[in-house]
């Protein structure tokens, strides 16, 4: 290819070549009108998107890296890593995650099922004999505990709205478990008196005592009624749901 | 800092103005200088020293190519010219061992190979030609003027891509074998875009594009330009100009 060159400046000089085209070349001592075999041309400068927006690329770059990311720790947190299974009373499947933590159980018959109402276990509402919220409600005088329903759905309510993005969480697991509550409960075989703790829902209850066919009355606060057992826990529960009682 | 500060105006001016950009190479020169020097580990001579005229270049492309989310200039430049001089020197390294012509052979008070061989190479005639070909280039910039184009602005406006090139000499070929259009463009001093869009099937926006050099290459083929018409030898001919 030959070059006839047609202006010669200090930085650069402008080649005509034999296919017409102008370009910009090293000035390397040319004089207007010589023509050459070799020229430096300008070097192209890849990857430069002339019209494009100059931070698209980076954009992309963080979404791709956030992506990756996102996926990376899903794999890592959310997907599951291994299955226990354990075949007692309660038959369930624990799955765990690679940080060992139980991500899902699963209840493989009725027992199981009963065992972890909400999915997610960081709702922290056990259905055992410590659960806070099966206490909530008042002592009749007769000594008949009725359930508050309203104020153990806004206790419930109030914990569900912390686990609300929890993939695993029923949300209709409150409402599932209120239906299986019986309406009332009496302390003695199934149920039985729990003395109340800082915070716990309560109400001062008078408890009548009998000693040699004398009655002694006394004025005792307590917290409310709780399942005798885990396994009377469930098992109340899982009455109800067969008798179907009304909330 | 303050330096720095001074400079990137003067480098912004000079990204459009050709005269802006001599003067910020020349008031700049030194440091080219002190670059290539760090290169080639002699002092180069301006008017002599390819090394020199590169690094002019580079730092020419780096004044082009410069924003201020890049950092300061002068680093950037001294990047530029040292990646520049890597490259050439890479290249000339591949002639190591040609013996040019150029050099003296020591003997005979100093002349060259090239004035003792007889290689029929016609010094006189040669210089003729350049000088005939130099005032047809000055005339040929005079006139391009007069449309309001220099001839940097036209290498900035040539294409760059074949497909490009190619649709550019379909339209030029077109303007040949139909010689009123050239005349339209030396007579209105207005490039007939809309007959030249429809007649070569190139796409309008395509030729809008690069309207100034296709001004400069339909200009070329004007009356006038025998030299330059001779040195485009590879340009494609008319081929009915059908879309």
């Amino acid at each position: 290819m030959r070059y006839m060159i047609l202006e010669c400046r200090r930085g650069y000089a402008v080649a005509l070549d034999e296919r017409g085209r102008f370009l910009r070349v090293a000035n390397l001592q040319y004089e207007v009108g010589q023509v050459v075999e070799n020229v430096v041309m300008e070097k192209e400068i890849p990857g430069r998107a002339y019209g494009r927006p100059r931070h698209l690329l980076r954009v992309l770059t963080a979404a791709a890296c956030l992506c990756i990311l996102s996926l990376g720790s899903w794999q890592y947190v959310f997907a599951s890593y291994g299955n226990v299974r354990m075949e007692i009373n309660p038959d369930v499947e624990i799955t765990v995650n690679r940080l060992r933590y139980a991500i899902g159980l699963e209840g493989l018959n009725g027992e199981g099922e009963a065992l972890n109402v909400w999915g997610c276990r960081l709702l922290r509402q056990p259905w055992r004999s410590g659960a806070v919220w099966l206490k909530a409600g008042t002592f009749r005088p007769s000594g008949c505990f009725v359930f508050d329903r309203e104020k153990i759905r806004a206790l419930l309510a109030e914990a569900a709205a912390q686990v609300a993005c929890c993939p695993h969480f029923h949300p209709d697991a409150v409402a599932r478990a209120l239906a299986t509550l019986p309406s009332q409960a009496w302390p003695g075989r199934r149920w039985t008196l729990r003395p109340p703790e800082a915070g716990e829902p309560g109400t001062p209850l008078t408890v009548r005592r009998y000693r040699q066919g004398c009655v002694l009355h006394a004025r005792q606060a307590v917290g409310g009624v709780a399942p005798v057992g885990d396994l009377l826990a469930r098992r109340v529960i899982r009455d109800a749901r067969r008798r179907g009682s009304p909330v | 800092m303050k330096k720095e500060a001074d400079i990137v105006p003067q480098v912004y001016a000079a990204k459009t103005d050709h005269e802006a950009a001599d003067r910020l190479i020349g008031q700049y020169l030194p440091f080219i200088k002190a670059e290539t020097a760090k290169f080639t580990g002699r002092i180069p001579v301006e008017g002599r020293d390819d090394m020199l005229s590169i690094a002019m270049f580079a730092f020419h492309q780096a004044v082009g190519l410069y924003e201020r989310g890049r950092g300061n200039f002068l680093p950037y430049a001294a990047k530029a010219i040292r990646n520049r001089l890597i490259d050439y020197s890479r290249r000339e390294r591949r002639h190591t061992g040609t013996v040019s012509l150029q050099e003296e052979t020591g003997g005979e008070g100093g002349r060259t190979l090239q004035e003792q061989l007889d290689s029929g190479y016609d010094e006189i005639g040669a210089r003729a030609r350049r000088a005939a070909a130099r005032e047809e280039i000055m005339k040929f910039s005079k006139d391009l003027a007069g449309y309001g184009l220099t001839l940097g602005d036209i290498a900035d406006n040539c294409p760059k891509q074949e497909r490009t090139l190619a649709a550019c000499h379909q339209a030029l070929a077109y303007a040949k074998a139909n010689p009123e259009l050239l005349e339209t463009l030396t007579e209105k001093k207005r490039l007939p875009m809309g007959r030249l869009a429809e007649g070569s099937g190139v796409h309008y926006k395509t030729l809008e594009r690069h309207r100034r050099y296709l001004v400069a290459i339909l200009l070329a083929y004007t009356n006038g330009y025998e030299i330059i018409r001779g040195h485009l030898r590879q340009l494609p001919t008319e081929r009915g100009g059908q879309k």
